[in-house]
Formats: structure tokens, sequence, C-alpha cells
């Protein structure tokens, strides 16, 4: 019985390929003809539908800055420990009604091996800086451009790695209510209230009158149009940079929400 | 917790020898769970649920569309990956050096795919890694998971093309994401050749795997119509 | 057609003649991946299977380099470290390989063929070279026969030419080159390859 059922697998074997043999008609023992012309037969494989471009490295950083939103409600701290003193603490939304958006100024790793990110804080004073971990925050978006307020020149200029690409006069707050320096971020960009005084469109940042405390909201200083045109340039301001609505309009074309925005 | 354990699996589902889980540390890395839905809304989600394009773009079939489509946003993927992981500074020596090439390389593909589908392309999605970009032993575990992904759901479509040029361009580049594949492992210390053959993966298994991970995030809304509170 | 049709069931004894007929079919062709393509029923013409066979003499050609040439430098090339455990991996993998063809041809696969390897395997360094050299070859090799290939056969040869790109990558590696230096791996023909194949010491035999 043995025999038969070792003979029934040999059949099966034979039968095989011989079917493969038949089926396709070869009757003779291919040799190892390894010259190319054997092969000449092969057709070339076709002119492929994608053309890769030459590969290039990423641009220099110098005018690159990244930003994020806040995912969950969070605690920053002035170190990157769950130990270090809290700093304040962060919502996932800011006043406006917009996500948090903070700018993501360097990251470390701790001795658990979790990831801490240095923000900027929209908090007083203006310029404070603190550490939340990377859990609590959104995705990384990068952006080479730069918007800059300067104070004495009553002048904004909006920045594209490194080139200008905006320019506008601007009026600023006076000596009671002024315009606070520092690097902030432009977080929100409001459109479609009716509000003349603010003109059509406003955009929010972190920067913070440091006399208007009490204000509802914060004291956050926005960047906007206006219905009193003939005021700019000037420093007449509650601490907001007005421009004129022809030039805020302009700019809501240009301005990314998320650019880093220097008051100086 | 879920989303911890989520995570586990998208690395246990591309572990074929197990070396990523014995080489690594315990990591804890939180994910969003609005990732895949509001990705799915945004549009970039409607290509990983599988529903291709009706149109063909510059004669190329539906078919052959879609699964260009669906290789395409593995490629934003790890070029995202690569160029995030490169603006960290976080990485250094070899690893450092092997991330810029292999992004260079990712890009280009990027691009590649884009100048192909045209107005086709599925557009690029916002990708949160939660801090797999920002330290090199995490990178590096997510880089050889990624490209294994990448080798695995490439094989898997390549038979399924119609068009043989599009076929000629798939496995010049199925090969290079195995070079990839390769090279972050030996970084990483596992073995870059786990086996003799290696495996295709399907579309539904790419997908499932790739919103585990969650990192396909909705793009936030920044702008509104509040009435603004400035100090004016 | 499938071998047990040939034969008819009528009694148990040969029912279950049948059965270890129909297993030892199935049996061989999982001993090769690639032989459920050329056995199935599928729709690709016997034109496609018959080149599909004519590409497979190809491979086994290459593969059978790559065994002989992992082979040879495990012997005398006195390799070490990092360099021995890449030569010994790629080996097990070739070998596979190289059975698998083997069988999807079966007796239609070529002879074993000569080698003359020179100096190529003699020393380390000239064997880091040759073996870059070869899985580049192996990788344009698949990757040129990919278009020619009936889907069910590309399949299989995509499980490979992976595998082999992980070979060139981790050798390249290894010597302090860059493991994938181009965006995306060119085709090289049948003739190329073969020209290739006998440039780093292929011979008949």
């Amino acid at each position: 019985m043995k025999t038969l059922l070792r003979l029934a697998a040999a059949l099966a074997v034979v039968i095989a390929i011989s079917l493969l043999w038949v089926g396709l008609g070869g009757s003779h023992r291919q040799g190892a003809d390894l010259s190319s012309a054997a092969y000449s037969s092969l057709p070339a494989a076709p002119a492929p539908a994608l053309r890769i471009g030459r590969p290039e490295r990423l641009s220099s950083s110098r005018f690159i800055s990244r930003w994020t939103t806040v995912r969950r409600p969070t605690l920053a701290r002035s170190r990157p420990s769950a130990s270090a003193p809290v700093v304040t603490e962060l919502s996932t939304h800011a006043p406006e009604g917009t996500p948090n958006a903070l700018s993501a100024i360097g990251a470390r790793t701790d001795a658990r091996s979790r990831v801490w990110v240095e923000v900027r804080l929209p908090v007083l004073p203006n310029g404070t800086r603190g550490w939340v971990p990377r859990r609590s925050l959104g995705a990384y978006q990068t952006l080479d451009t730069r918007l800059v307020v300067d104070r004495s020149a009553l002048r904004a200029t909006l920045y594209r790695d490194g080139k200008t690409i905006f320019s506008a006069p601007v009026a600023v707050g006076t000596s009671y209510w002024p315009t606070p320096a520092g690097r902030f971020i432009v977080r929100s960009e409001l459109t479609r209230y009716a509000s003349p005084f603010y003109g059509p469109v406003s955009f929010g940042t972190s920067a913070r009158s440091a006399v208007l405390t009490d204000w509802p909201a914060g004291g956050f200083v926005g960047i906007h149009g206006t219905n009193a045109p003939q005021l700019v340039p000037g420093r007449v301001s509650h601490g907001c940079v007005r421009m004129r609505n022809s030039d805020i309009l302009r700019l809501a074309r240009l301005l990314p929400v998320g650019t880093p925005l220097l008051i100086r | 917790m879920d989303e911890q354990r989520d995570f586990a699996r998208f690395l246990n589902a591309v572990d074929v020898d197990g070396a990523i889980a014995e080489a690594s540390h315990q990591r804890r890395l939180a994910l969003s769970r609005r990732g895949l839905l509001a990705a799915a809304a945004a549009g970039a989600g409607a290509l990983l649920l599988g529903r291709s394009e009706a149109r063909a773009a510059s004669g190329l079939s539906a078919n052959d569309v879609g699964i260009l489509n669906y290789a395409l946003v593995l490629e934003y993927l790890q070029a995202s990956f690569y160029t995030e992981a490169e603006r960290s500074g976080a990485l250094s020596g070899k690893t450092a050096q092997a991330a810029r090439v292999v992004g260079a390389t990712e890009r280009a593909h990027v691009k590649a795919f884009q100048k192909l589908l045209g107005s086709k392309a599925v557009k690029r999605p916002l990708f949160d890694f939660q801090g797999v970009t920002e330290a090199q032993q995490a990178f590096l575990k997510t880089a050889v998971a990624f490209e294994d992904l990448a080798v695995a759901a490439y094989k898997g479509q390549a038979p399924k093309l119609q068009s043989s040029a599009v076929l000629a361009a798939a496995v010049g580049i199925h090969s290079v994401e195995a070079r990839h594949a390769a090279w972050m492992r030996q970084l990483f210390g596992v073995t870059p050749a786990v086996n003799a053959f290696d495996k295709p993966a399907t579309k539904q298994n790419i997908n499932r795997i790739v919103a585990s991970t969650h990192f396909i995030v909705a793009h936030p809304k920044m702008k509104a119509r509040s009435k603004p509170q400035y100090t004016g | 057609m499938a071998p047990s049709a040939a034969l008819g069931t009528k009694s148990d004894g040969q029912r279950s003649r049948l059965a270890l007929i129909v297993t030892g079919g199935v049996g061989l062709a999982a001993a090769s991946p690639f032989l459920r393509p050329l056995l199935g029923l599928g729709a690709a013409d016997a034109a496609s299977k018959a080149e599909d066979l004519r590409i497979l003499q190809l491979v086994l050609q290459l593969e059978y380099t790559q065994v002989a040439l992992y082979e040879q430098a495990l012997k005398e090339a006195s390799l070490s470290g990092e360099l021995r455990d890449f030569a010994q991996t790629a080996l097990g993998h070739e070998r596979q390989h190289l059975a698998a063809v083997k069988q999807a041809l079966g007796s239609k696969a070529g002879p074993k063929p000569r080698f003359e390897f020179g100096s190529k395997t003699k020393s380390a360094d000239a064997f880091r070279q040759t073996a870059i050299k070869l899985e580049h070859v192996a990788v344009a090799g698949y990757n040129g026969q990919a278009t020619n290939l009936t889907k069910p056969t590309l399949a299989v040869a995509g499980e490979i030419v992976s595998v082999e790109a992980r070979h060139a990558a981790w050798v390249r590696a290894i010597a302090g080159e860059v493991a994938a230096p181009d965006p995306v791996d060119k085709p090289m023909t049948g003739s190329e390859v073969a020209a290739a194949l006998h440039e780093i010491g292929l011979r008949a035999s």
C-alpha cells in the first residue's frame, strides 16, 4: 500500500510537470545560454509614467517658524519637567473662539523620554515662555512669513522668506496705552463681523496690553482696519495696530495665521 | 490610553520580527482621536476610505488614479515625517544624514505624483506626529515602521495597475522604499532584511494601520466671525 | 488542468489515492511560490506564461550567481563583523529564492553554471564592492522585467525584489556609501543583466 502511495505521489509530480511542459509546447531542453542575445527578445521596460526630479535639500531655516494649537487643556511650566512650577494654564481656544495658536520655539526630551515643547505664552509679562507636554499640542505647521510692526517708523512690514511682500503705515497705541514690544504670534483672523471700528477684517495676536489688564477678553492687541483712516499713521489707539481698510484687506490676502509677529 | 495601545498596535503590525518591540524603550505617546474622522471630512480620509476618482487624469484609468492617490498619501506621510524630523533638529550623526537624503527623496516622489495627477491629486493632509519627529529613537522606530509599511503597500497594489508605464514607475519606487526600510533598520540596530520574501499588504490593512496612528488630523480653522474684543 | 482531473474517482481506495495526488499537487505548488501562478487556471495566455518562464531562466542565473558569490566569499574572503552577518543572511535568502525559481522551472531549469569570480571573493573589500554591484543588478533586473511578467508571477517577483533592495542598501551602508542614492531604481534589460552577470563571473556550465 505504501509503495502505491509513493508511486501516486511521484505520478502527481510527473503529471504536474508534464502538463506544464505540454501546455507550453516546449520540448527542447533549455541550456544555460547566458549570452545577452538569449535575452534580447525580452522587451525593455516602458518609459515610467512618473518622472522623479532631482531630490532637493530643505531650504535654510533662517526664516522658518513653527506654530501649533493647544489640543488639550494643559499647564505650561517654567522647565521641561512635570515637577517644575506652573506658569499658566492653557486652554484649547483663544478668546476669539479660534483654536489657541502658539509659537513653538524648541523641544526637549526628559529623563522619561517624554517630549516637552517650549512655547511663547499669551500672558503678562509679554515675552513669557513655558514648556508643555507634546501630547497637549496638535500638528506642527511651518511658515516662512514674518510680520514686523515698527512703532517708531509707524510701519507694518510682512516678509516672506526674508523678502518684503507688504508694507503699510499704521497707527499704534498712545503713551498711556502703548502697543507692547516683543515677539508674538498672529493667532486668528476675524471677518464678517459688523463693526466699522475694526474695519473689514482683523487679526488677533498674543500680545497683551500691560495697562489694560481688566479689559474684556484679556486686553489683547489686534491688527485691524479702521473707520478713522485720517488717524493713520499716528499714536492714537489703546494698543491695537490699526491700518487703512484697503491695506488690511491687502494684508489679509498675504498673511497666514500662525505668522510670528515682532513689535519693536 | 486607547491611543497608546493603538500606536503600539501600529508598530506591532509592521514589526515582522519583533525587533522593533525588543529594541525600543517603553514610550507613551498619546494620539488624537479626532484625527481620522476629521481628515475624512477634509477629504484626505475619503481617499483612504477607498473612494477612487471617477474621471481619469491625463489618460490614466480611474483604477490607476485611485492607486496613485493612495500611494501619494503614503508619500505625503513620509515626506512630512522626514521634513519635520530634520527641522526639529533632534537627529544627529548618521541618522540625521539618512533623514536628509530620504526626506529629499520622498519630497521628490510627492512632486512627481502631484505633477502626474494634476488636479486629481489628493491634497496634502495635516500630520500630527506627536513627538516621534523630535527624539532620535522614536524617529527611527517610526521610520522603520513607515518604510516597511510603504514597501508592503506598493507591493500590494502593483499587480492591480492597468498601465504598464505606471507599473514601471511603481516598481522603481517600491525598491527604493525597500532600501529606505533596510537603511532605517540598520540605523535602529535591527536586521535590515528579515525574510527571503517580503509580504504585500492590502489597502484595507494599510488604511487601518495608518488610521490607528492618528497622525492624520484636520486643519484647524483659524478664521471666525466673532466680534473683535481687542483693546482697540 | 489540475492533476486530479486526469484521474477518475471510483472506489474508496482510489479516492484516497486521489486525495494524495491532489495534496501532492497542492504541496508541489506550495513548495514554490512561482508554481501557483504557473499551474493556475489564470486568464494569462500560454505565450505570456512562456515569457514568464523565459524570464525565470534569467532570474535563475541571477540567483545562482548570488548564492555562489556569497558561498565563495564566506569560504575565502575572511569576512567578519557586519559584513559577515550580511553575507550569511543574504545567502540564506538567495538560497530560498533559488529554490523557488528552480522548482518553478522544474526540469526546464538550466543546469548550475560555473563561476569565475577571481579576486572578487578573495578579500572583504573586493567582495563588498562586488556584492554592491550584484545586488544592484538584481534590483534593476527584476524591475526591468516587471512589465513583462503575468500579474501572478509579478506578485511573487515583487516579494523578492524588495529583499534584494534591502540587501543592496545594507551592503552599501556597510561600505559607508549612501544606502539609497537615487530617488528611483532604474531598470536593466535582460541582455544588460546577462552581460553584467558575465562580467561578475557567471560562465556557462
